[in-house]
Formats: structure tokens, C-alpha cells, sequence
């Protein structure tokens, strides 16, 4: 009750905001759409600015939408985006004017001769901290394994994100674990963002729109359930003005975008597919375990949008992916992700945008197993209804509210274990459903009071509740179950509700310098139940239950922004320290396969995080890239093991270092690299060993006590622009990955040495030493 | 790591894909430090209802880089009692340091045993109860078709699990050969396998062998069904599962049973026998 009372009091304080904000002159807004000129695309995050009015600067929203208040008279109106053309025009604002904005991509010799003046410096005057957005137009010059572009692998080349490793789509953010992350795609939960078994990501780069990841603390409060990040994708709306069709045919997997209006510039789809074909190639093996083998993803991005009015449109947006793998009838896996939203943004006035949103998200896995002549089949599930309006108050240039509520039902099957006869002796298996509710309100502001200070501040209310029906279990220090209680269908079992402030502030010292701060509190209650080290299609997500608290993380962070050269250079360092409880890790030869009990298997702890990130970035130029460097600690303290002593998380990592570097050597060839070196992850290895039963065995005496060795990779890429015609474009991509091939660790086992039984030795297991790959693409 | 010999950029593409996917093969010996590790004593110990004797076998742990030499923990104090009262001490082997043997007790289902053993200044106990004996009511030999490497021939118990109480089971085996086969069948101790009768209490359980085993037609086998206590069980299955780096959650020692932070297990359990011909 004290949490609404609090929320209460917030809401309290907004409402005096607004009596305080009553106008003296007389204001009139300025409002519309910030666009693409070729495609109709809106743009996400365009900064509009009033010239004549210093410091006044809005940005588009998730919809392109922008509305900016300010007394009557005429003005200068700029509008910019990265890589276009900045776009200014003059109003006589006399009344409330709607005024889309259409802007033109940059050309080449343009960027060249571009008035260093003109270069914005929002990264300064921004109020957001910890955020980092990448352009989707440098992704593509960025190479990648297999030539794929990435946003995953791309991201993990920033400050304070790191790669979860080879073979692996995870991101470690902050020293949050790979499942503190929330990843959104047009706002529906994915679940397992992997593809292959982590060697590409399930985002196909040429159905988005917009990458931005907030790594936690301060993060809008309209954002919440995971401790560590927000990862929001935002796909394409597809082009209103005419078709166009792109693609790329690589060496295993080749991808289709077919775009165009339903109604020109009214209504637009896209559609954008994906597959692999390495287990073609298998079939040419002449080994028949090869030759049988199946080896494939594929997945599929649809949208379409249509603008009913004015003031009403609607968009449906979906995303459905399966990874298939197996041998001929032995063994079969295949998992994948499925989404859907369905939005409707409504403008009630020029002032007051809202969005209503209802999405589905689902991961599945099924795994059919031969096991001597009698079919088994295993499926586990999560799955999220979900029920989503977010408002925003634009109430003058210099405040902003937002505002609204989330409403998710969680179903999880952990698994399901089905024989396939009657006859057969292998019993059946179905560990119990899960239910939850989550909801959350929120409400934020988003302030400028003087030219040089803005601030954002909020509050997000939390709730979860486990609901039946079930059996729930409660269990002794041991892991024995104490009690068994019985809960009804739609009877809640336990419900915990948190209340998340947040917030964060801006000073601008100058055009050149800024220093911004900023505090938040974000909570979890879905947590992931991995049984290995690099995390698998199999892992179970958990919720919160009379057993398993919700996690919570409370992070500051302190940062100094500073521009160079006419914003030629951007240079940032941000430090932070995060403090976390309810983490949940494993006792000692945890059992976490199909065990109903599997909250019996768990260990609860504290966990505390912090570091230093900074980047230095040249943003123009023919020679552009940046340097990220990351130095930081992530450790957890957890009753029962390594002594209750605070030990290192896997995800530790004391330094990270990524560099990339492109250079556009002429029109047609552009030319780039990365380089990315990190400490190993923290791993548990025996110190010693001993006999039993006449085997050898490990001896351990810490957990995470050892370190992987040391990460360290270069990629090398160049892309050949083929002619350009109004009608139809190509190029090609080459790349190489990991250059200098660089044996590095992907697991080191420990072993009887096969030439002298008495020795012990360490085996290195290694993926790819050097990865050539081509890429022929097109539009037209 | 892979050889390969075209090399074509699709080979050299596809090829670390297959094989590393599939069979994690880039594989090389590599050179760590760790740490030197105080010595801690090991403890292996059994008693079942069959005639004795009963060994228990004290060592130490040795740091990882050295050779497989288990230094024997000799002259302790090792005795076993049962909850009636009856208890020996054991008497070191002269001939192998390090074993205890017992000469009188026997084990009877039912009751329950203590282990205790003084070295070195320390004392570590171990109790574990002798659960009642389980018949293997039936042994087949199955062909199973499809999977790796075409038909194969498996072996599998049934049994009938007591309802009412949780049982665990352990596995053991021997395996007679005729001349001139090729032996591709064994079961190691520790690579035995367990089973619980968490889920399917009072039910007929089946055990199958298949998988690491090939068996050919003449040979025999005999299994032994071990029925033992939860402490046992927890031991033998986080033993299997703390070894692995890549499929366990997080290595460690496997549980023991035992008192004072000693590595190894003590297990009272009782046993049954049955034998087969492969057809």
C-alpha cells in the first residue's frame, strides 16, 4: 500500500506541473510526421529545433511523431537525422499547424562538403544516459561471420555490451546475465533471440527500422521486467510510395525484402525473409551421419500499416522463425520464436499522442528423439498475452509526459515428455504449467527548466502474480519438499508488487561538454534456468513464486559527454555501479532437466556490478568508427557457494576493447575492420584431482576461480558498389572473420591423456579459425 | 582442428559448421596453470547383504599437474556400526595401504549403517540405511533399428519398483565374452547407471542399456540391481553430472555423504542378480 501511496504522490506532483504551466502569450503547436522522401519511412529519434528559440529542440517518437509548443511568430524550423539531408523551412506559426517533414538521404559528395556547423550534437544535449542507437546504415559496412549483418554482433562492439561469446547470441550488459535483458521487437517479448545455436540473431537487419538499447538504470520508465537492458527493434513500415524489392545471396543463407504501398502513402507492407542452406551442402557428404543431417533456420517479418485519418492509424506487425536440426529420423530439434502485434496510434489532439498495442509472443521448442524403435516427443513453451497503452504529453518545448500501463499473461510449459505408443515402456512426463500476471503503470516527465539543465524523472508500479492452478512446493535448506498446497485455476499464489523510480539529469556545460547522472530501479520475475555454460534452445524460464523472489537491481550511473572538432568527434565515459539482490543461481550438481522441483535446485543471492565505459567515435568522414573500451567487475555472493564468499559471474569481464574502423576508399569501394579483445569468462576448473572407483576425477575447490583465456579476433570486410540507376542497384560484400585466425577457447575440458594414462591434460575446443564469406545483394 | 584439403571458400565454409556444430572437433592440448589445492582425503565405502568382506578405501587428492599417484591414507581408525549395535573395526590390508577390510559383519536390509573413520587428527562420519532388495524380474535383449550406425542390439531390466517408498537403484554388470569378439560392452563403476522412482512410484521399471553398448551374439551378461539410500544416490548422480564442463550448470564435487568436507561416499546397500545370453 505504501507503493501507491507513493505512485500517489507522483501523480499529485505531475498535476501541480501542469497548473504551473499555464501560458502567458499565446502558444500554438506544431505538430506532424518526420519522413523518409524516397520510402515514406517515418523517422525514429529526428530532432526538430526551433532556431530562434535556443535550447529548444524535440525528438520524433517511436512513430515518427513530433509537437512542439511555443508562442506565436515566425520561425526557422531545422530538422535533422543522421544521414540525411537537414531540412529547415520557415513558419508563420499563427494558429496550430500540422506540418510533416520529409527528408532526403544524404548523398556522397554532399557529406563531403557538409558545414561542419550543421552537425548536431544531441549526444551532449540529450537528457538519456546509457543508451546507445545504431544506425542501421553503418550496420551494413560492418563485417560479420558468414557476411550476415547483425544488430546482436553489432551492438557487442559497444561500451558496457558485451558478447556473450562464440556461438552464442546472448549480450552480457553491465554485468547483467544474458536473460536480464528485455528484448523487444515491436514491443512483443523475444525469448530466444538465437539462431544456429547462437551464430546469427533472429533479427533479419533488412526488416528494421531502428536498434536502441538502454542499458538499465534511469531507462524510460514506459520499460521494465528485466534487470539489466532494454533491447527495443523497431521494424520497418515498408515503403508507401512505390514497390521496391532488395535481396542478398550469400554462401549459406540468401534473404528476400518485398516492400510497397496498399494505398499510396495511406498504407504500406512489408515482407522480408530468410533462410540457410548449410545442410545443402551436408548432402553432398558421402558420410551417411552427415549426409542425413538437417541443419537449418528460416524466418519471416511482416508488417502493414494504413493511416485511417489524421488522427487514427494502425499497424500489424508479426515475426515467426524456426530453427530446425537433426539426424534423419533419429533426432530432431527445432525451436524458434513467433510474435504479433497490432497497434493503433490515436492523436487526441496535437498535444496528447497515444499508442494502444496488443501482442503475442511465443518460444517453443520440440525435440523428437528415436529412442530404440519407440517415438518420444518433448515441448516446452512460453507464452505472453499482452495488453499495452502508452501516452505522451506534449505539453510545451520544455515538458513532456508520458504515461501508461502494461498488461501481460505469461504461460509457461517447462515440458512435456509424450511417448510415442502405448506399448512402450518409457513413461510419459508433464511438468506443471506455470501462470503469471504481470502489470505495471507508469508515468514519467520528461523537464528542460533552464536552458542548460533538463531532467527526466519517473516511476514505473510493478506487480506479478503467480497464479494457479498447481501444486506449489515449499522446501528446507536441504532442497526437501516441506509442504505441498494446491492452488485452483485463477487462484493467485503469491503476488509481489515493486515500485521502480527513475531518473536522470543533464547538465550542459557548454556546446561541447555535458554531464549527465542518473538513477534507477528495475525488477524482474521471469528468470532463466540454463543447464550449461553457453546456453541452449532447451533453457526453462521460471517465474517468481512463493520460492523465487523477484530480482531487483538498483544502478547510478555518472557520465561526461564531450564533442571535438565541431562535433567531428564524440568522446564519452560513463561509470556506473549496480546493486542487485534475489539472484538466482545453482547448488552443487544442480539437477535442472524436467525436475518438477526445480526450486529446489536453486541458491538465492546478492550481486553487485560496476564500471567504467568509454567511447570515442569519429562520426564523419571518409575514414569513420570508434573505439569502445570497457573495464569492469560483476560479482555475486550467494549462501552455499564457494564458501559465502563473494566469487566472479560468468559474466565478469575486467576489460572489453572493440575497435572498428571503415574507410570509403572511393564511390564504388568501401573497406572496413573490427577488432574486439576481451578477458575470459570466469570458469570453474579443479585444482587438483583424485581416484574413485578406479576412475580420475576433478577436484574442485572455487566456483569461477579460473578465467577462459583471453578473446581475441580481428574481422576484415570490403563492400563493392556495382552500378547505381534509379531502377535497380547491386553490390557485393566480402568478408573475413577472424583474420589472423586466432584459436580461441570455446570450452576447456579436462581429460586422461590418451599417450600416458597417468598424466591429466586440458583439451581446448575451438569454432572457427578463419571465416571467408560472399554476399551478392540487390534492389530494385 | 579441421584439415581440410579443398580448399575452396564453400568447403572451407561449410565444413567448420558441420563439424564443429556437429562434432566439436578444432580440438588441441593446451598448456593452464592451476592452482596447487591442499590435500583432502578420499573415502570409498560399501556394505551390502551379501557375504563380505567389505572394503573401505582411504586416499588423498594430488594437484592437477601431477601424476596419477593417489598418495594411501594408512593407519585410520575405520569402523562401521549398524542401529542395533553391532560394529567392527576395520583392519588396513598390509599388502595394499590404504584398504580396510571387514572379517564378520554382514549387511541386512533394513537397518542402518554408520561409517566412521579418524585420520590425521580428523574424524569424518557417514550414515546410510540398507534399503529392502529389488528382483530384476526380467532381462531382454532388443534390436533397436534407425540411429547411429544402423541396428543394434540393447539390453534392458524390468523390474518392479516397491510402492509406498522412495527407492533409488544402481546398476553393476559383468559381461562374458566368447573367444575371438572384439569387447565394445563395459560397465565402469562409476559410469553405472542410476535411476530414481521419483515419478513412477509402485510401477514396472525398465532399465536400458543402449547406447554406448554394442553386443553380439554369444555373450552373457550378468546385471546387478542395487538398491541404495538417497545420501548414495545424490552422490552417484551429481558425480555424473559435475564432470562436464559444456552440459553441467556450474562443475563441482559430487555430493557426499560423508561428514567434514571428505570427497567420495559411503553406501549400504543390498542386491540382486540375473544373467542373460545375447540370441
Amino acid at each position: 500500500m505504501k507503493k501507491f501511496a507513493a505512485l500517489f504522490v507522483f501523480i499529485t506532483f505531475f498535476a501541480t506541473g501542469f497548473a504551473q504551466n499555464d501560458p502567458g502569450p499565446k502558444n500554438y503547436t506544431l505538430s506532424g510526421y518526420v519522413k523518409d522522401g524516397k520510402t515514406g519511412e517515418e523517422l525514429i529519434g529526428a530532432v526538430v529545433v526551433i532556431k530562434e528559440i535556443p535550447a529548444t529542440g524535440v525528438s520524433t517518437n517511436a512513430y515518427g511523431f513530433y509537437s512542439i509548443t511555443i508562442p506565436e511568430g515566425n520561425y526557422t524550423v531545422s530538422v535533422q537525422y543522421m544521414g540525411y539531408e537537414i531540412s529547415t523551412q520557415q513558419i508563420a506559426l499563427k494558429q496550430n499547424i500540422k506540418q510533416n517533414i520529409i527528408l532526403k538521404t544524404k548523398s556522397k559528395q554532399l557529406e563531403e562538403v557538409e558545414v561542419s556547423a550543421e552537425r548536431k550534437n544531441e549526444n551532449i544535449t540529450s537528457v538519456q544516459m546509457g543508451v546507445e542507437k545504431l544506425d542501421m546504415q553503418e550496420i551494413k559496412n560492418i563485417p560479420v561471420i558468414f557476411g550476415e549483418k547483425d544488430v546482436l554482433k553489432t551492438i557487442s562492439l559497444l561500451p558496457g555490451i558485451k558478447s556473450a561469446g562464440e556461438g552464442n547470441s546472448g549480450f552480457y550488459v553491465r554485468g547483467g546475465a544474458a536473460d536480464q535483458n528485455l528484448i523487444l521487437l515491436d514491443e512483443a517479448t523475444v525469448y530466444n533471440a538465437s539462431h544456429l545455436l547462437g551464430f546469427f540473431s533472429v533479427f533479419n537487419s533488412d526488416a528494421i527500422k531502428d536498434v536502441t538499447v538502454y542499458k538499465g538504470g534511469g531507462e524510460p520508465a514506459e520499460y521494465g521486467g528485466r534487470l539489466a537492458s532494454v533491447l527495443d527493434i523497431k521494424m520497418n513500415d515498408g515503403n508507401d510510395k512505390k514497390f521496391a524489392v532488395n535481396g542478398g545471396i550469400g554462401l549459406i543463407s540468401s534473404r528476400l525484402n518485398i516492400e510497397g504501398p496498399i494505398v499510396k502513402e495511406k498504407g504500406s507492407f512489408i515482407v522480408s525473409a530468410r533462410r540457410t542452406y548449410a545442410d545443402m551442402f551436408l548432402k553432398l557428404s558421402k558420410d551417411t551421419t552427415i549426409n542425413k543431417a538437417r541443419l537449418y533456420f528460416y524466418d519471416i517479418n511482416l508488417k502493414a500499416n494504413y493511416r485511417i485519418n489524421d488522427k487514427n492509424r494502425i499497424y500489424l506487425s508479426g515475426y515467426f522463425g524456426q530453427d530446425v536440426l537433426g539426424f534423419g529420423t533419429t533426432f530432431g530439434i527445432n525451436w524458434g520464436n513467433a510474435t504479433g502485434t497490432l497497434r493503433w496510434n490515436h492523436l487526441f489532439s496535437e498535444k496528447l499522442f497515444c499508442n494502444t498495442s496488443a501482442i503475442f509472443s511465443n518460444y517453443a521448442y520440440q525435440i523428437n528423439i528415436n529412442f530404440g524403435g519407440t517415438p518420444i516427443n518433448i515441448v516446452s513453451r512460453i507464452q505472453d498475452y499482452n495488453l499495452k497503452q502508452d501516452y505522451e504529453y506534449f505539453i510545451n518545448s520544455k515538458n513532456k509526459i508520458k504515461f501508461g500501463f502494461n498488461s501481460i499473461y505469461h504461460q509457461i510449459i517447462p515440458g512435456a515428455i509424450t511417448a510415442g505408443s502405448s506399448t512402450s515402456r518409457i513413461s510419459s512426463l508433464h511438468l506443471p504449467n506455470k501462470y503469471g500476471s504481470e502489470n505495471a503503470l507508469y508515468i514519467s516527465q520528461e523537464l528542460k527548466p533552464f536552458a542548460r539543465f533538463s531532467f527526466e524523472y519517473g516511476a514505473r508500479l510493478a506487480s506479478f502474480s503467480l497464479i494457479g492452478p498447481g501444486d506449489i512446493y515449499t522446501y528446507n535448506a536441504d532442497g526437501e519438499t516441506l509442504d505441498t498446497t494446491n492452488y485452483r485455476s485463477g487462484q493467485i499464489v503469491k503476488t509481489y508488487v515493486n515500485l521502480e523510480p527513475r531518473a536522470t539529469a543533464n547538465y550542459v556545460i557548454n556546446e561541447k561538454n555535458s554531464i549527465k547522472a542518473s538513477y534507477g530501479r528495475n525488477t524482474q520475475n521471469l528468470h532463466l534456468i540454463s543447464n550449461s555454460t553457453s546456453g541452449n534452445p532447451t533453457d526453462v524460464w521460471i517465474p517468481s513464486s512463493n520460492n523465487v523472489k523477484p530480482e531487483i537491481a538498483d544502478q547510478v550511473s555518472l557520465g561526461y559527454f564531450r564533442n571535438l572538432k565541431d562535433n567531428m568527434y564524440e568522446f564519452s565515459s560513463e561509470v556506473y555501479y549496480k546493486n542487485m539482490q534475489n539472484q538466482v543461481d545453482y547448488k552443487n550438481g544442480a539437477q535442472l532437466n524436467f525436475n518438477a522441483n526445480i526450486e529446489s535446485q536453486l541458491l538465492y543471492g546478492s550481486g553487485r556490478a560496476y564500471g567504467l565505459e568509454v567511447l570515442m567515435k569519429k562520426k564523419y568522414g571518409k575514414f569513420n568508427g570508434w573505439i569502445s573500451y570497457t573495464l569492469s567487475r560483476t560479482e555475486r555472493l550467494i549462501a552455499g557457494i564457494n564458501n559465502d564468499k563473494y566469487y566472479p559471474a560468468k559474466q565478469d569481464r575486467t576489460h572489453d576493447i572493440a575497435i572498428v574502423g571503415i574507410y570509403e576508399l572511393s564511390p564504388k569501394w568501401t573497406f572496413s575492420a573490427t577488432w574486439v579483445y576481451y578477458t575470459g569468462n570466469a570458469v570453474t576448473f579443479p585444482s587438483g584431482k583424485y581416484e574413485v572407483g578406479g576412475q580420475v576425477m576433478n577436484y574442485y575447490t572455487e566456483r569461477n576461480g579460473y578465467r577462459m583465456p583471453a578473446y581475441h579476433r580481428m574481422d576484415i570486410g570490403a563492400t563493392w558498389q556495382g552500378k547505381k540507376t534509379e531502377r535497380y542497384e547491386s553490390s557485393w560484400n566480402f568478408s573475413i572473420y577472424n583474420v589472423y585466425a586466432r584459436e580461441n577457447a570455446y570450452t576447456i575440458t579436462f581429460q586422461t591423456d590418451p599417450n600416458d594414462a597417468t598424466k591429466t591434460q586440458a583439451l581446448q575446443t575451438s569454432l572457427f579459425r578463419l571465416v571467408p564469406a560472399i554476399t551478392y545483394n540487390f534492389k530494385f | 582442428m579441421i584439415k581440410s584439403t579443398k580448399h575452396s571458400a564453400v568447403s572451407y565454409c561449410l565444413l567448420p559448421i558441420a563439424y564443429c556444430l556437429l562434432f566439436s572437433s578444432c580440438q588441441k592440448v593446451i598448456d593452464i596453470n592451476l592452482n596447487a589445492a591442499a590435500p583432502q582425503i578420499v573415502i570409498e565405502a560399501s556394505i551390502n547383504d551379501q557375504p563380505g568382506p567389505y572394503y573401505v578405501k582411504l586416499s588423498q587428492t594430488v594437484n592437477f599437474s601431477e601424476t596419477n599417484i593417489f598418495p594411501a591414507v594408512s593407519g585410520a581408525l575405520v569402523k562401521i556400526t549398524d542401529n542395533t549395535g553391532l560394529s567392527e573395526i576395520l583392519t588396513e590390508d598390509p599388502a595394499v595401504p590404504g584398504s580396510y577390510k571387514t572379517s564378520t559383519i554382514q549387511g541386512v536390509p533394513g537397518r542402518s549403517y554408520t561409517l566412521s573413520v579418524s585420520a590425521a587428527g580428523k574424524n569424518y562420519t557417514s550414515v546410510s540405511d540398507m534399503p529392502l532388495p529389488v528382483n530384476i524380474d526380467s532381462l531382454a535383449i532388443n534390436t533397436t533399428t534407425g540411429g547411429f550406425g544402423g541396428p543394434r542390439k540393447n539390453l534392458e531390466a524390468y523390474f518392479r519398483d516397491p510402492a509406498g517408498v522412495a527407492n533409488y537403484y544402481r546398476f553393476g554388470g559383468t559381461l562374458f565374452v566368447l573367444s575371438n569378439h572384439v569387447i565394445q560392452f563395459s560397465i565402469k563403476q562409476n559410469s553405472n547407471p542410476i535411476t530414481s522412482d521419483k515419478l513412477r512410484d509402485g510401477s514396472e521399471l525398465t532399465n536400458n542399456f543402449g547406447g554406448r553398448n554394442t553386443l553380439i551374439s554369444g555373450d552373457s551378461i550378468v546385471i546387478a540391481l542395487q538398491a541404495i539410500d538417497k545420501g548414495a544416490y545424490d552422490y552417484f548422480r551429481t558425480l555424473g553430472q559435475s564432470n562436464n564442463g559444456i552440459t553441467s550448470a556450474t562443475p563441482a564435487n559430487p555430493e557426499s555423504n560423508i561428514s567434514n568436507g571428505a570427497l567420495g561416499y559411503f553406501s549400504a546397500y543390498s542386491v540382486r542378480s540375473k544373467g542373460i545370453a545375447v540370441p
